[in-house]
């Protein structure tokens, strides 16, 4: 390594360090959290550096939420709430706001629904206002569900059925969870949805959209005690529901290991190797999510070992997938064409081994705590990133202050946490593998099974067909 | 922004005399109607410092220390434009190639020391630039300009690294051969634009990434790379002072150069209205484009057809979402517009659909094309066009970066410092009848592009009648 480089290596360490001690209280997140009184919590953070100000609506309702006989209701959720209500008209309540400019969306996560608006400050009444129209008023009819159904299907054509690798997520998830409703992905179920009644809709709505499972959050060029009487205005009328219901199942521990070879319709072998992780609300995921930043990116070992070194794969990257009630933590490569899947496999799992048995470097720590500092600054530069931020921590990760906590947690992760980390949530007998081949592999497997040269395991096809 | 007393008294008024609601309650305060506020003010693009290096190369600075972060991005005024024919993609591998090895540096050297310091850097190219752009918490700005220049200006393309990149755009173009979205957005560029470079993907294609030789990049590199050709665009906590010693200290010396001219091919006069069909027997859904050229940016076509684009195809309550979405449940999304270059445009709809509700789906769209010609916008369609246009403008110039790529663009075009004062205005003064003229001149039903991917058995027998269809080889 050139002198230079040492150099600013020796800066960076001390970059760090100040950053750790002095830079934390001037980029406090300074908010106001309130619970109206019907329940429904608001958080406002003023932010003047532009006329804009976010708002968003987060509904502690997911896919983990929903009957396992009707995958796909909170989602579908997410489409009739813009179907408007006996006031407003379908899909005006985009109407209403595009008129200034404002940008409409909405997600929905395996724990949450959110309903996203930006808007001139001026135009939060009239934001407000159609918000809490929907959640007291909201139309829900046989006629209404039957179109957006129409249009759920066309997304999951878009999302699942058509484009390559679009069914692998849904493997993953199902090898991964057995018993918890983390099983399923959030698009849901075709044969589900066709099966469902309006009336079934309008009870996961009377359960879920009640104002004591509602989190405003508003962040931009306003001022607080204006939002808190406006907050109360508008949406402080519509009654208290029942505390809607929890799900209480725990995922088992997986004991042994678990394999699962698809097919796909991709032209790439995908080796992808995952763990029961920490979830949001875990301590444990400050180090492994320091583990992924290590292992990611260009010059970190996934990358540097099996692209450069070996030359066994086109791509090599880590994820972290966290969730409020669990996570699969994992790590993957995309097969050199020709190339062997046994080895990248192997190659995987040696260097998973390799971080157990002897750690991480302190050259490490450093590059991920930079990307941590660098990812914390960059969360800050818009409003709709900081409500974003705000209503996670707030209903995922059960703490509103973990946005003023977070950075500290992640800067204070040293080796011997990841080294112990890395020892429970990736021991071998945990591990999940899943092989991703293309269809064309299938004929070359099913005739090596049939002369015995050599046992796969069993595959399995994709979950679900696509039903016309 | 607090609403003004008098309103508030009138929402309450409002509010009182409301019926009673499905959830039954006491509803004191909240209004029967939506409030209502009028649209602010027009808002402005905040001036941005600029210069120029004796080399030639414009430094541009939009200033901001809200957050610790700086963008740096080195605009190059040439992209795939400058791609022989039949070498597509030589502009594209050389950016996304710049950060493996330099004069100074290896590849490996070159990513450990950008990871260590949380420098993201990347390149790419489109149709008609190129851009480099890295960003940083600002602690490291110097170390970031510094190797910008570097990869910008001394890149090695190190041989391991070139092939294996080119396995890897290879890889991720056969995944993408297998995408109805991708296949159509292909199509309609070949049919509407032949030979001319917009009639290729920036990106290269996996038949020319294919034939891609290293030598092909340091060519490239040598003959289009130059300050005198070139934009250097801070924006951040950065002082237009600091940047622009920067911008001297590490690419000051780097000397001009003359670069040459490239001969583009013409754009073929369009064809009567024709279906070509791309035929995906495992697809479960099929992609539909619509296509005609249209105009280049500096156009004065580009005003009315902003509004144009709003009203027919540009988000939620538009013509075409509330016909294929909202009425019809044919599809899950549908846009439509048009969009400029500098030399040319196009109108494309884009929008999918199960395979047997494909003719039924291309004859919607057909229809709502007509009606642009034949029913002008309504006031509503022309107010809420309108004041989306002028109300997203202030919306859009949140961070520093939004600012700077404004500012780019108002460069790239010559479109003048003071273009979007006026520009906002001129929107505010398009007419119903400006639309339907703009439809009437721009917009031809008799010499459509029509694009089709998806399992044709499922829909082929149900097309006639709407054009001739040619069958498009696959992938």
């Amino acid at each position: 390594m050139p002198v230079m480089q040492h150099k600013r290596f020796v800066q960076s360490v001390g970059f760090v360090l100040c950053a750790v001690t002095s830079s934390q209280g001037a980029h406090n997140w300074v908010y106001k959290d309130h619970t109206l009184d019907n329940g429904m919590r608001v958080i406002v953070m003023e932010d003047h550096s532009a006329p804009i100000v976010a708002v968003q609506v987060w509904y502690h309702v997911g896919s983990k939420d929903e009957d396992p006989a009707r995958n796909g209701f909170a989602h579908m959720f997410e489409h009739m709430m813009f179907r408007g209500t006996e006031r407003i008209g379908p899909e005006d309540h985009f109407k209403y706001l595009r008129r200034f400019g404002g940008a409409v969306n909405g997600y929905t996560t395996f724990d949450t629904t959110v309903y996203i608006e930006e808007v001139p400050p001026n135009q939060v009444d009239l934001t407000f206002w159609l918000e809490a129209e929907r959640l007291a008023n909201l139309k829900i009819n046989e006629e209404y569900f039957a179109k957006e159904r129409e249009v759920v299907k066309e997304e999951y054509r878009l999302r699942v059925s058509d484009p390559p690798y679009g069914r692998v997520f849904e493997n993953a998830l199902s090898l991964a969870f057995t018993k918890h409703p983390y099983r399923w992905s959030t698009i849901g179920n075709l044969d589900h949805l066709n099966a469902a009644t309006a009336d079934e809709l309008r009870t996961f709505f009377d359960t879920y959209y009640v104002p004591n499972n509602a989190t405003l959050v508003v962040v931009g060029d306003v001022k607080t005690d204006d939002i808190l009487a406006k907050a109360k205005r508008y949406f402080g009328w519509i009654p208290r529901g029942s505390d809607p219901p929890r799900v209480t199942t725990r995922e088992p521990t997986v004991t042994t290991p678990r394999r699962r070879d698809v097919y796909d319709k991709g032209p790439v072998t995908v080796v992808a190797i995952g763990y029961h992780g920490p979830g949001l609300r875990n301590p444990d995921r400050h180090a492994m999510n320091i583990l992924d930043t290590i292992l990611s990116g260009e010059s970190g070992r996934l990358y540097q070992k099996l692209v450069k070194e070996l030359d066994i794969s086109v791509g090599a990257q880590s994820m972290y997938w966290a969730l409020e009630q669990g996570a699969i933590w994992g790590i993957g490569s995309a097969v050199k064409p020709f190339g062997s899947v046994d080895a990248n496999r192997d190659a995987l799992e040696g260097i998973l081994d390799d971080i157990k048995n002897n750690g991480v470097t302190e050259d490490e720590l450093i590059k991920a705590r930079n990307q941590a500092l660098a990812e914390a600054a960059q969360s800050r530069a818009t409003c709709a990133g900081k409500a974003r931020r705000l209503g996670t921590a707030a209903v995922v990760e059960g703490d509103v202050d973990q946005v003023n906590r977070e950075l500290d947690d992640l800067m204070q992760v040293s080796a011997a946490d990841i080294q112990r980390a890395a020892a429970t949530y990736l021991a071998d007998d945990r591990r999940l593998t899943l092989t991703v081949k293309p269809k064309l592999a299938q004929v070359g497997d099913a005739l090596k099974n049939l002369v015995g040269k050599k046992t796969p395991p069993a595959a399995t096809q994709p979950t679900q067909k696509d039903k016309k | 922004m607090r609403v003004p007393s008098a309103a508030l008294c009138l929402i309450f008024v409002a509010g009182c005399a409301m019926t009673a609601a499905e959830r039954t309650q006491p509803q004191l305060g909240f209004p029967d109607a939506p409030p209502t506020a009028p649209p602010l003010k027009a808002a402005q693009l905040p001036a941005a410092y600029s210069t120029r290096l004796d080399n030639g190369m414009e430094v541009v600075v939009v200033q901001n220390d809200e957050i610790p972060w700086v963008s740096v991005g080195w605009y190059l005024l040439t992209g795939s434009k400058a791609d022989p024919p039949t070498k597509g993609g030589i502009a594209a591998t050389t950016a996304q190639l710049l950060r493996q090895g330099t004069a100074k540096h290896s590849a490996d050297e070159l990513a450990a020391l950008l990871d260590r310091h949380a420098i993201s850097l990347s390149g790419g190219a489109g149709h008609e630039t190129s851009v480099i752009t890295a960003g940083t918490l600002s602690q490291y700005l110097d170390l970031t300009v510094e190797t910008l220049a570097e990869v910008t200006r001394t890149p090695t393309f190190e041989p391991p690294e070139f092939r294996r990149h080119i396995q890897q755009a290879l890889a991720g173009l056969s995944v993408s051969e297998r995408d109805g979205a991708y296949l159509a957005d292909r199509a309609l560029r070949r049919r509407l634009y032949g030979d001319h470079y917009l009639g290729r993907l920036s990106g290269g294609e996996s038949s020319s990434i294919r034939t891609l030789e290293r030598e092909d990049l340091i060519t490239f590199h040598e003959t289009h790379y130059a300050p005198n050709h070139s934009m250097l665009i801070f924006s951040g906590a950065v002082s237009s002072r600091q940047a622009t010693d920067l911008a001297r200290k590490h690419f000051g010396d780097w000397p001009r150069k003359t670069v040459p001219t490239v001969a583009t091919e013409t754009i073929p006069e369009p064809g009567p209205t024709t279906i070509y069909l791309v035929d995906r027997p495992d697809a479960t859904q099929t992609q539909v484009r619509i296509g005609q050229l249209g105009f280049p940016r500096q156009d004065s076509a580009y005003v009315p057809a902003q509004v144009f684009n709003q009203v027919f195809g540009g988000g939620f309550s538009s013509r075409l979402m509330r016909r294929v979405r909202i009425i019809e449940g044919l599809t899950y999304g549908a846009r439509g517009g048009f969009s400029s270059t500098k030399v040319a445009g196009h109108l494309s709809i884009r929008t999918f659909t199960r395979n047997e509700e494909t003719a039924k789906t291309v004859r919607v769209l057909l229809d709502e094309t007509r009606k642009m010609r034949s029913d002008p916008p309504t006031d509503e369609e022309m107010n809420d066009a309108r004041s989306y246009i002028i109300g997203r403008f202030g919306l859009s110039l949140e961070t520093p970066q939004d600012v700077a790529s404004k500012i780019f663009e108002l460069r790239f075009f010559g479109l003048g410092e003071n273009y979007y004062d006026t520009f906002l205005e001129q929107i505010d003064r398009v007419t119903p009848d400006d639309v339907t003229a703009l439809a009437e001149r721009r917009l031809d039903p008799d010499r459509l592009t029509i694009i089709l991917v998806g399992k044709a058995a499922d829909f082929e027998h149900d097309l006639d009648g709407i054009a001739p269809i040619v069958r498009e080889a696959g992938p």
